[in-house]
């Protein structure tokens, strides 16, 4: 036997075996079905740590926000998931409205999530909590003059910005505060004065914006602060830092990562314990520390506190207004 | 059991238009979403969008063709008609940046280049005032995708440019022309439907990239079709606007056909053509042309890759990058073998039939496909999908979430890298060798065993390696389409990127092009 045909064979094997195995684990016996647009790598650690306390077969499907929840609406009755996790509040709401959930009635949890934080109709709830701020390099920035998301329109900075795509939900939910906030017109002005302060058009992703910010083509700019954290931990030599946006007045923007149960889930039991897990100190410093994210728990603590005064608005408004901050986005010009 | 009735020539009629049905599946959602009624949004994004999308959309196909075009072409003459040191591995090597999955190519080429990039960053502290804007205008883009598709080109054109029409030459000879002359006049003119439909293959893939131009951010159909998914809410809208590719791509379509049916059809004797073998200054400099074009379309990006795979905080030994990597073995191993021998049933089918012309137009809409964003066709798919589940009352999951229907669509969706070669492929084998073997009483399966088979299979073998290529690479309808708890290196490398954590997408994506690398060797190895 020559060794292609030998290669052949055993690739086909392979081919085969693969695909069998997968077929039949369709069939296992499942106790509780996540659908989730929080990546694997980042979910993993949390159904880990349930199975600790709980005997409970975990299946997870992740997919992007949309085909998600789009999968869930045809599916219909039919549907296997349980539960819809996704890492912003805009997709949450758009499920709830869509009537893809059934109310919570979650039990008293050790980590009690504030009602701005959850569905007024108790359908979803926050689970982790994600800033977006202001990074600026001090070689070229002056960290006194800086105060505002809002501010960052003002002519003084014509050239000095630098913004992440309009198309990145980060920046759609933070268009939708704007909108609650300001209303439409002076949010318009926002973005109007935003998009003549570029430096250079958006980019693609916060990385990217990190990076402009530390070489000097940008002062200033936008991004999650898990991101920034990241880079200096790999980049110890960077000068870029963040600014904690708006201290004086409405807070510094924050959206959460969420969950809701499923209007036809068939594990509603196990569904509410693995919230409730997810809910707890031991599942909250997970979060925490999984993805330098801040947890629901810090927000509460007294102790522990987060390091910045985080926006209160209801983050329901995420969704409602969101529409209309990324029709202004793009009327303004901002890619 | 009398099974005479497969071979009566109503049920190959049968057999090729439920093959062209089910080729135009996914397809048809585009179209019925327009007969729900024009989405309210529509206004708006004429208004704000659209004029700069559609610029940029067609600015991009044109210019990623021409300069595809150039590059294939100009690497296809000289690997066909020199031998220099080094030809032998290139004449392979240079089918590689296939292998290369889109955003890693983007990332590296700005990680590099751009005003924060290693080279700039480099000369600003040697006290050079470099601001160089990599993003602005087309430029970059045009040369990455330039870059990323050549191959293509190349890989369809260098047999036609291998070949010389010995009649043809002398005659032409006799009349004084010299070898870059007859070039021109001759064995251009020939190849040139070669070259069309590979710059088509590009100009596709540009059409249906999303990976470049995001990374880019330059607004493109692509970019909107996800936008009116994810910002308007409306899939509707998304298909709508997704059909407007569905109406370039049948216009490329349009364009092939007049090419190939303005052109005579060869029928004077070929003979493969004596190379050159360059001495000296004129091999290293040709060697020097092909391997900086092979380097940064390749190694460079290969060498990058490697390093942050290195540094990052994936490992190999890792036990879930092994059942990830069997799983886009087979993944991509299914929808070959699909492809091929659907595409070889249906070319055999309708040359039987010698079909007409209705017949050859429809079954050119089952191409469509590969110009049509994979989220698109991945939901519309998933739509009948769940349909036929709740219909007949399957359990969920049944189809929408079945290893067999995801190969199944990503073989719709690439089913012209199997066409293609195919129906060229039996275009080239004379039909008076055919007629001479039925005179001699050869049945159709004998036929096939023996005569077509042998024939085809170089171009067979060499197109399977492209086909695995594509479909281990393919991320939106495999993301949408597959099985609980099944992943892919594809999706694993889009997942960690996601966050930002390119090092650690560097070993998936690492893993893809060392699978795809291993799939050209194979499938180009006996071409040598």
């Amino acid at each position: 036997m020559s060794l292609k045909s030998i290669f052949k064979q055993s690739s086909l094997l392979i081919a085969a075996l693969s695909l069998t195995a997968n077929t039949t684990l369709l069939q296992a016996s499942d106790d509780l079905v996540i659908y989730s647009s929080r990546t694997a790598n980042l979910i993993q650690p949390l159904i880990d740590g349930f199975k600790k306390h709980h005997n409970i077969n975990v299946k997870l499907m992740t997919g992007k926000d949309e085909a998600l929840i789009e999968r869930l609406k045809m599916e219909g009755r039919n549907s296997p998931a349980d539960l819809l996790m996704t890492v912003d509040a805009g997709n949450l709401g758009l499920a709830a409205e869509k009537g893809l959930f059934q109310p919570l009635n979650l039990a008293t949890t050790e980590v009690m999530v504030p009602a701005h934080l959850q569905d007024s109709n108790g359908l979803w709830t926050g689970l982790s909590l994600r800033a977006r701020t202001l990074i600026y390099n001090p070689k070229l920035v002056d960290a006194n003059t800086l105060t505002s998301y809002e501010d960052l329109a003002n002519p003084n900075w014509k050239g000095k910005l630098c913004l992440r795509t309009s198309k990145k939900v980060y920046n759609k939910s933070l268009a939708a505060s704007f909108v609650a906030h300001h209303g439409e017109q002076k949010t318009q002005e926002i973005f109007k004065g935003w998009v003549n302060n570029l430096a250079t058009k958006p980019f693609a992703k916060d990385s990217e914006v990190i990076k402009a910010v530390n070489s000097g083509q940008c002062a200033v700019g936008i991004v999650n602060t898990y991101y920034v954290y990241r880079h200096q931990s790999k980049n110890p030599q960077s000068v870029a830092k963040l600014f904690w946006a708006n201290q004086a007045t409405t807070g510094t923007h924050i959206n959460i990562s969420g969950a809701g149960i499923t209007k036809h889930a068939k594990n509603i039991d196990n569904a509410k314990l693995f919230l409730t897990y997810l809910l707890s100190n031991e599942a909250q410093k997970i979060f925490a520390d999984l993805n330098h994210e801040f947890s629901i728990a810090q927000l509460l603590s007294e102790t522990d506190t987060l390091p910045f005064k985080a926006d209160n608005l209801p983050i329901t408004k995420l969704h409602t207004e969101q529409l209309k901050g990324v029709k202004l986005m793009q009327i303004a010009g901002y890619e | 059991m009398n099974f005479s009735f497969i071979s009566s020539p109503k049920a190959k009629k049968i057999g090729v238009w439920g093959l062209i049905a089910l080729g135009v599946l996914p397809q048809l959602p585009l179209i019925f979403s327009w007969f729900l009624g024009v989405d309210s949004n529509w206004n708006h994004i004429a208004e704000h969008l659209l004029p700069k999308l559609l610029l940029n959309t067609l600015g991009l196909v044109m210019l990623v063709g021409l300069g595809a075009g150039l590059i294939g072409a100009l690497l296809a003459y000289i690997m066909s008609h020199y031998r220099f040191p080094g030809h032998r591995w290139l004449n392979w090597a240079l089918l590689l940046p296939l292998a290369i999955p889109a955003y890693v190519m983007a990332f590296v080429f700005l990680g590099w280049l751009d005003y924060s990039g290693l080279i700039q960053t480099q000369l600003r502290a040697w006290g050079f005032d470099v601001t160089w804007d990599a993003r602005q205008g087309y430029s970059s883009l045009v040369i990455v995708l330039s870059l990323m598709f050549f191959p293509y080109v190349y890989g369809v054109l260098k047999p036609n440019f291998e070949r010389t029409y010995p009649e043809m030459d002398i005659q032409a000879a006799a009349l004084g022309a010299g070898p870059w002359r007859r070039f021109w006049r001759i064995q251009f003119p020939l190849a040139f439907p070669s070259l069309f439909l590979g710059m088509m293959l590009v100009m596709m893939e540009t059409l249906a990239d999303y990976g470049t131009v995001s990374i880019f951010n330059t607004p493109t159909l692509t970019t909107a079709i996800v936008s009116a998914w994810q910002d308007f809410y409306s899939l509707k809208l998304a298909m709508q606007l997704a059909s407007l590719i569905l109406l370039v791509a049948w216009a490329l379509f349009m364009v092939d056909h007049w090419v190939k049916v303005s052109r005579p059809r060869v029928l004077n004797k070929w003979q493969k053509i004596t190379p050159k073998t360059l001495k000296g200054y004129q091999a290293w400099s040709v060697f020097g042309l092909v391997f900086f074009i092979f380097s940064i379309s390749f190694l460079l990006p290969f060498i990058q890759l490697l390093y942050w795979a290195i540094t990052s905080d994936q490992s190999f030994t890792d036990s879930k990058y092994w059942s990830l990597t069997i799983n886009t073995l087979g993944l991509g191993l299914g929808a070959m073998i699909v492809i091929l021998s659907v595409a070889l049933i249906f070319e055999l089918l309708k040359k039987e039939l010698q079909a007409g012309r209705w017949m050859q137009r429809f079954s050119q809409l089952t191409l469509m496909g590969y110009a049509l964003p994979g989220n698109v066709i991945a939901i519309g798919v998933l739509g009948i999908l769940i349909g036929l589940e709740n219909q007949f009352s399957l359990s969920s999951g049944w189809l929408s979430q079945s290893i067999w229907v995801l190969i199944l669509v990503l073989s719709l969706r690439f089913f012209i890298l199997g066409q293609g070669p195919v129906s060229n492929g039996l275009r080239q084998i004379s039909p008076q060798m055919i007629q001479s073997a039925k005179s001699l009483g050869a049945s159709p399966l004998r036929l096939s065993t023996s005569l077509y088979l042998p024939l085809l299979k170089p171009g067979l073998v060499a197109s399977s390696g492209l086909i695995f290529l594509e479909v281990m690479k393919e991320l939106p309808a495999t993301y949408i389409l597959r099985p609980f708890d099944w992943s892919a290196l594809s999706i694993y490398t889009y997942e960690l990127s996601l966050e930002g954590n390119y090092e650690g997408a560097a070993l998936p994506a690492l893993l893809l092009v060392l699978l795809g690398m291993l799939a050209l060797w194979v499938s180009q190895r006996r071409r040598r």
